[in-house]
């Protein structure tokens, strides 16, 4: 009986430590972890991946599930491109930003708009991790969890916070760079965003970011 | 008593032949690629909705995933009703215009139907176009079929 109740508390007490929720790091550390995020994304002049990108929808209990392929340049350039369930491109060159999708484009000034212009500023910098203490309009607070690096981005300004609650950056710890970002929403509806087959500093051409 | 019933099974079968006829078909669960333009604004996304006995639950997302809003609408279709709709958009006069062209679209039964201010089409590839002329909107809703690597939950 002893023995049974004791192999019983061994498992329960693996179970528990399993199961230990992230943790949030002291100031020294944060910084030292913000560090190394910063210095592996100052290496990355370009990047291109495949993600999937996962919708839960609160209110039908539902999911929704996109997949497609990223190109980043360290020189402001970025393209999302979506290819299931349906064909949509977004391409951010600069000032500018490209919508395209089967029915025809549109092309955005982002000094138009300072909200268009917080999204694109967040997307830039959630793709490498760059800069995240220094994310204008954003707090951040580290967590760290087994070997993975969590960046909880919490928006400060009112534009951003009825968009999002707030958008947390996943990071391997091994080799700091983004493996997924999951953004929350103030309803409760959450994105989850992974990137997989993640090649950095490859060519990629120009045409690519073509912003017209 | 069988002129009663004559004219019950005539009238069943009326009602039977109208469920069918509306333009949106709405499955246990359907998805449509919608469009909106107007007013030199453009929003494109997905809309998703399950329907059962007690009517049609409806979530229109954004092409980058964000939550625009969500809606119910009664079993015969002809109520429509916004919720939890994105802060940008959660005005009163916003939220009327919409409700009003959502539902609308939703309980259209023949292309070509207008109203004083509203007007619906359907074009190639099922599209289902309204155009609200007083507010220069245009709603575009094109069903598409479920993807194998969409899960429901």
């Amino acid at each position: 009986m002893k023995k049974l109740l004791f192999t019983l508390l061994t498992l329960l007490l693996t179970l528990l430590l399993q199961a230990q929720p992230q943790q949030q790091v002291g100031v020294a550390r944060q910084q030292a972890m913000m560090e190394q995020i910063g210095k592996a994304a100052a290496g990355i002049r370009t990047m291109e991946c495949d993600f999937t990108q996962v919708k839960t929808m609160s209110f039908l209990n539902d999911r929704l599930t996109s997949q497609g392929r990223m190109l980043f340049s360290a020189e402001g350039k970025l393209r999302w491109e979506y290819t299931k369930p349906y064909s949509y491109t977004f391409v951010l060159n600069g000032q500018k930003v490209a919508m395209r999708s089967g029915k025809g484009s549109q092309t955005v000034d982002l000094r138009q708009s300072r909200l268009f212009q917080g999204i694109a500023q967040v997307m830039m910098n959630s793709v490498t991790g760059r800069g995240l203490g220094a994310l204008d309009g954003f707090s951040c607070t580290m967590y760290e969890k087994d070997r993975e690096w969590i960046a909880m981005l919490t928006p400060q300004k009112k534009d951003m916070k009825r968009l999002f609650k707030s958008i947390c950056l996943h990071f391997s710890g091994k080799k700091p760079m983004v493996t997924q970002v999951e953004m929350t929403e103030p309803g409760g509806d959450a994105t989850v965003i992974s990137l997989k087959n993640v090649k950095t500093n490859c060519p990629i051409d120009e045409k690519m970011f073509a912003a017209q | 008593m069988k002129r009663c019933l004559l004219l019950s099974s005539m009238l069943l079968a009326g009602a039977a032949c109208l469920a069918q006829d509306f333009l949106l078909p709405l499955a246990q669960r359907s998805r449509f690629r919608v469009d909106v333009s107007g007013r030199g604004a453009q929003l494109s996304g997905i809309c998703i909705v399950k329907t059962d006995a007690s009517g049609s639950r409806g979530t229109l997302v954004n092409d980058f995933g964000i939550h625009v809003l969500d809606f119910t609408l009664s079993p015969d279709r002809q109520r429509l009703k916004l919720l939890n709709v994105m802060q940008p958009l959660n005005r009163w006069y916003v939220k009327k215009t919409v409700r009003k062209d959502l539902q609308m679209l939703f309980a259209a039964t023949r292309p070509g139907l207008q109203g004083a201010k509203r007007q619906i089409d359907r074009g190639t590839d099922s599209v289902l176009t309204l155009d609200n002329a007083r507010h220069k909107l245009r709603y575009c809703f094109k069903p598409v079929n479920d993807n194998a690597n969409e899960t429901a939950q």
